[in-house]
């Protein structure tokens, strides 16, 4: 530690902290516009000068190192009149409009101007030139007030990596521009508001935000991330979201839809308020007793495998583990599953086979220790924004990446080695890099031998893939697959990173079980920066496997198969349990059509817009009996439903929520539920009692302390714990125990790793004269899902207002489309209109459409072929054809 | 050991411009809508000559400049993929200097004195007509491309003042009547045509 002096107070920092940090380690307040703890120390402001004994001049404190000795004064007449001219200079061009400044209160210059004791400008004013840029929903620029204190660039260059802005010219003409100067729109921002949340004046303010009188912090509702949220308050509106800096996924670092897309929905007035039934012409508002009677009555009727449930991946562990309890315990069913099954079932699947866990095997920060990270079917920075800023910084660390992705995405300009394979063909490259890493003896022979069995059977097989053959499957250059292996083998620490570009296929657990294999040939697992990193999409998707809400495992993984685990949760919940694996979402609907299943409980879930091939969703819908939906808003699926149940929304609850990296989050309530709406456990425990099987919990802990009693790898992980800010990753076995953020450390959980050899698969539906073009959906930025939370903010909409359809600039050549243009994309099960976006970003031959949006949903179009053993939907490749839509076509979405 | 491999690869068939890069050396400067020629060329040696750090922005800058007259957005963007840069930041150096142009240059160059010797001697009043004749301000070029208007602090020939520089030919004790002779000798699209049509 150094000792320093500060105004003639000691204090003692650590080496590497500057004067400044001294400064406020002693309390003592020196005015500063330039500086913050994120960025480096750039010295641009002059108001944080200090004298320092014995060193000339003023220096500026935050570009001081500190030094053991230091005798610093923070302010005297002279340091004071220094300051004072500086803010005069500052002030000669700065609007004094604070009265109607939104950023009035929370202003840097404000408050510096007021420990100064400024009360008039004495300079002449020399106003700049009004530079409103208006171009961004979610943000307003006003050059006027911009004091250029390089906050806003340096967060866009340092925490962002994209340089979108810069500080250009000189002199009065000095400015932050885009490049081209252009409106900030046209560039290449990615509307994650670091620099909103930095600006200390009125320059960059945030439109739909206003200051709190209270911030709580919770878990964003979007992604898998996990990052902390600070929702500020008034009153019960949540007016305001910024980064936790304390949150350590994020740091404090949040993405467009975290920072701005957060909030609005929470308050927004469509919230279901009521209970609703349906009537002859729609829904009637009910009290709560009416519909729990209803319900009751209805279910009554089918206990048992005719009743199915769908949990949510976005709501807490509580609601998850309440929910599964009532399918089983008081429907006498395990037909319950929830979207996981369409995002990476293939991946609990494949990684449990292989490893013996179905998850992510390190944490996110283990990125940062990586040399290579092979990133495949994941579009990191668009979908888990904040993971994608790891490996952007550990890129500028100088880690390499390669990257497998059909679509030219953002990473693709960062990467070392882009390949891009056509959608479907995954096994067969990561087949080749296997292939290649044998033939040049770059394989863990010793890991191979102590640590996996299986192994020969995969040698066979891989054997067949050489670079030649696997370029001609996937399209791939050879030296592109012999560079890729070799960069992944020959790393000290290498990394993979993947999502739903692996695991929607129906060869989802093959792709799954193939990046398992590759991993384990090299050893590129069980230590910091290694690992097989599915990266999962909601923000509980991985809470709710963990509890259960699928149709063969009970909490933790404890199959339902299995006597002993059945005894144990019989006995806890007092009840028989069936022993037969219950149905997927994807069996249950097909079931529906086909009158096996009657009657469904839907909890948080909107299976009309996510699951493929959505005319036949909806036909199941319409053929049950019975169909309860509790939701937030009136969704498409609730449209459906025969009761509608209020339920909170994140900001309302408490619970706690497991990310990717299996890091259990606890959360407080930051506001009041609207109207009627009710926590999802209490909706539950009050059916299931209404049936006759009573269920009842003083509180969201009493459940946790009941699913902790009956889940090993959840049972360390106690409000207690979690509320005391450790950070636990499961498994957890006790309260002593420290959690396991990196898996198959010593040996795999299943014992050995097991080898598994994958011939390369087709796609279930491959192109043919009628339907040539390849179609992959996935999301963007800017949207959410089925837009039921994103589409309520008018930042995101305004930044993403409707649908689209990428298309290769060759292929809109063939059929004379501009970008902007409409076009037809039909498939065998459906047909949409919607506008072209013409670019590079796809290969010619591919089309890829977001499914947000319901004018035109993806959905209609998607193949509902599943993986054999999954069950997971291939999303990610149907056969289309792509036509130019009459120029009259009146419908945006129409079915054929 | 094998090789380390970092040279930037892909398999992509054509580019997009690029918006940012930690790192990448080599690779095409590809673009949706195809980049200038011009700066295709240009870039084409630059790339072999300078190293990618960040040393080289200014040295490649001067290089474009002379090459092209300017520097285009495509030859930022070129240069910053180059260096791993992002194209804002490579424009935020070049702005700093007065060295660096942005826009396609005229056809022809009048730069008018300013210096106090010229200034009493009417250069005020000449770079007023100027602007009113050819309707654009200092540093600006005219819409149908001719000419290109600057002004110059003091050019150092104060008695021939007041001083007016046309495509480096230095015009001594010009008053408005020599002046027109000398705008309409530049500006005359007749002429300009011709010598186009001569050079096709």
């Amino acid at each position: 530690m150094l000792k320093l002096t500060i105004n003639g107070h000691p204090v003692a920092v650590e080496p590497g902290k500057t004067v400044l940090d001294a400064c406020r380690a002693a309390e003592a307040y020196v005015p500063t516009l330039c500086d913050d703890p994120t960025l480096d120390p750039y010295g641009a402001c002059r108001l944080c000068i200090v004298k320092v004994e014995g060193l000339r001049g003023m220096p500026s404190a935050c570009t001081t190192p500190a030094a053991d000795g230091m005798k610093v004064t923070t302010e005297d007449a002279e340091l004071q009149d220094v300051r004072r001219w500086t803010m005069q200079l500052l002030l000669a061009d700065h609007p004094l409009d604070c009265l109607t400044c939104a950023q009035s209160g929370n202003c840097g210059l404000q408050t510096a101007a007021q420990h100064l004791g400024i009360r008039e400008r004495v300079l002449r004013p020399m106003m700049r030139e009004a530079k409103i840029d208006d171009s961004n929903p979610c943000y307003a620029i006003d050059m006027r007030k911009c004091i250029l204190c390089g906050l806003c660039v340096r967060a866009c260059a340092e925490v962002q990596h994209l340089g979108a802005i810069e500080l250009v010219k000189r002199g009065y003409a000095s400015a932050v521009e885009p490049f081209g100067g252009g409106p900030i729109i046209d560039s290449t921002c990615e509307s994650c508001g670091e620099c909103v949340e930095r600006c200390p004046t009125g320059a960059l303010t945030a439109r739909t935000q206003l200051p709190p009188q209270k911030e709580v912090s919770t878990v964003c509702p979007y992604c898998g991330t996990g990052c902390r949220i600070l929702l500020g308050t008034r009153g019960d509106t949540v007016v305001s979201a910024r980064g936790d800096r304390d949150a350590p996924v994020s740091r404090g670092r949040l993405c467009v839809k975290g920072r701005f897309g957060s909030y609005e929905f929470v308050s927004s007035p469509d919230r279901l308020k009521t209970p609703l039934i349906r009537t002859a012409d729609g829904f009637r508002e009910a009290s709560w007793e009416e519909a729990l009677g209803v319900i009751a009555r209805e279910l009554k009727k089918y206990r048992g495998d005719t009743f199915g449930g769908l949990a949510s991946a976005k709501v807490t562990n509580e609601d998850n583990y309440v929910f599964q309890k009532f399918v089983r315990a008081a429907m006498g069913t395990n037909n319950v599953d929830h979207c996981a099954r369409l995002c990476h079932s293939s991946t609990v699947a494949g990684l449990a086979l292989s490893f013996g866990s179905g998850a992510m095997t390190n944490p996110s920060d283990d990125l940062l220790l990586a040399d290579v990270i092979l990133v495949t079917g994941s579009n990191t920075t668009e979908n888990h924004p904040i993971i994608g800023l790891k490996i952007r910084d550990a890129v500028e660390r100088g880690a390499r990446l390669v990257l497998f992705d059909p679509r030219r995405i953002q990473l693709a300009e960062i990467a070392t080695v882009w390949a891009r394979q056509k959608p479907g063909t995954d096994v067969a490259w990561i087949n080749g890099l296997m292939h290649v890493i044998l033939r040049e003896g770059l394989a863990n022979r010793e890991f191979i031998k102590t640590r996996t069995e299986g192994f020969e059977a995969v040698e066979k097989v891989v054997a067949w893939y050489t670079p030649e053959r696997v370029a001609q499957i996937t399209g791939v250059p050879a030296k592109l697959i012999v560079e890729a292996a070799r960069l992944y083998a020959s790393a000290e620490r290498a990394s993979i990173v993947y999502s739903m570009g692996i695991t929607q296929h129906t060869t989802g657990v093959d792709n799954v079980r193939s990046l398992a294999n590759l991993a384990m040939l090299t050893g590129q697992i069980g230590r910091p920066g290694t690992g097989v990193n599915p990266l999962r999409g909601q923000n509980n998707v991985q809470g709710a496997c963990d509890m259960g809400a699928l149709p063969d495992v009970y909490t933790g993984y404890q199959k339902v198969a299995d006597s002993g685990a059945r005894a144990k949760f019989a006995k806890a919940w007092g009840v028989e349990l069936s022993d037969k694996p219950g149905l997927t979402v994807t069996q249950m609907l097909p079931e529906a059509i086909d009158g096996k299943i009657k009657a469904l409980y839907i909890m948080g879930e909107n299976p009309v817009l996510s699951d493929a091939d959505l005319t036949h969703v909806v036909k199941a819908l319409e053929s049950l009996e019975f169909l309860v939906v509790q939701d937030i808003f009136l969704t498409e699926t609730a449209k459906l439903a025969h009761v509608v149940l209020p339920a909170t929304s994140y900001a309302e609850r408490d619970g706690c929520y497991t990310n990717t990296e299996r890091r259990v989050q606890l959360t407080q309530p930051v506001v009041a539920a609207p109207g009627q709406a009710r926590r999802d456990w209490e909706i539950l425990c009050e059916v299931a009692t209404a049936l006759g099987y009573p269920m009842h919990y003083a509180s969201t802990a009493a459940v946790n302390e009941e699913m902790r009693a009956v889940t090993p790898s959840y049972a360390g992980t106690s409000y207690a714990r979690l509320g005391a800010g450790e950070q636990l990753h499961w498994p957890c076995p006790s309260e002593e125990h420290p959690g396991t953020p990196i898996l198959h450390r010593e040996k795999f959980t299943r014992g050995l790793g097991q080898f598994h050899p994958v011939e390369y698969r087709p796609a279930a539906e491959e192109t043919d004269a009628s339907f040539p073009v390849v179609l992959t959906t996935g999301r963007m930025l800017e949207q959410y899902h089925t837009g039921t939370m994103s589409r309520r903010s008018k930042g995101l909409h305004g930044l993403a207002p409707g649908p689209f359809v990428e298309v290769n600039g060759d292929d809109a050549k063939r059929i004379r489309v501009k970008d902007g243009d409409s076009v037809r994309v039909t498939s065998r099960r459906g047909s949409i209109i919607l506008p072209a976006k013409v670019g590079s970003r796809v290969d010619a031959g591919v089309l890829f459409i977001p499914f947000h949006f319901w004018e035109a949903a993806a959905n209609v179009l998607t193949n509902s072929a599943y993986d054999p053993t999954a069950r997971i939907p291939e999303f990610k490749v149907c056969a289309v054809r792509l036509e130019r839509a009459p120029e009259a076509a009146a419908s945006l979405s129409e079915s054929t | 050991m094998k090789k380390k491999l970092v040279k930037r690869v892909s398999s992509g068939k054509t580019g997009r411009a690029l918006n940012t890069g930690s790192q990448g050396n080599g690779g095409s400067v590809g673009s949706e809508s195809r980049i200038d020629p011009a700066v295709e060329k240009w870039f084409a040696e630059a790339k072999t000559e300078f190293s990618p750090s960040r040393s080289s922005t200014i040295p490649m800058l001067q290089s474009a400049q002379t090459a092209l007259g300017y520097l285009p957005r495509d030859a930022i963007r070129a240069i910053a993929r180059h260096l791993g840069s992002a194209p804002a930041v490579v424009e935020g150096v070049a702005s700093f200097y007065a060295q660096f142009r942005f826009e396609k240059p005229g056809r022809h160059r009048i730069t008018v004195c300013g210096g106090t010797a010229c200034y009493v001697r009417g250069g005020g009043k000449l770079m007023d007509d100027l602007q009113a004749d050819l309707k654009i301000a200092p540093g600006k070029t005219t819409a149908d491309g001719a000419v290109t208007l600057e002004s110059v602090a003091c050019f150092g020939a104060c008695a021939l003042a007041p001083i007016v520089v046309l495509d480096g030919k230095v015009n001594g004790r010009v008053n408005s009547a020599a002046l027109r002779a000398l705008v309409g000798a530049a500006g005359k699209p007749v002429r300009t045509a011709r010598r186009k049509k001569a050079g096709a």
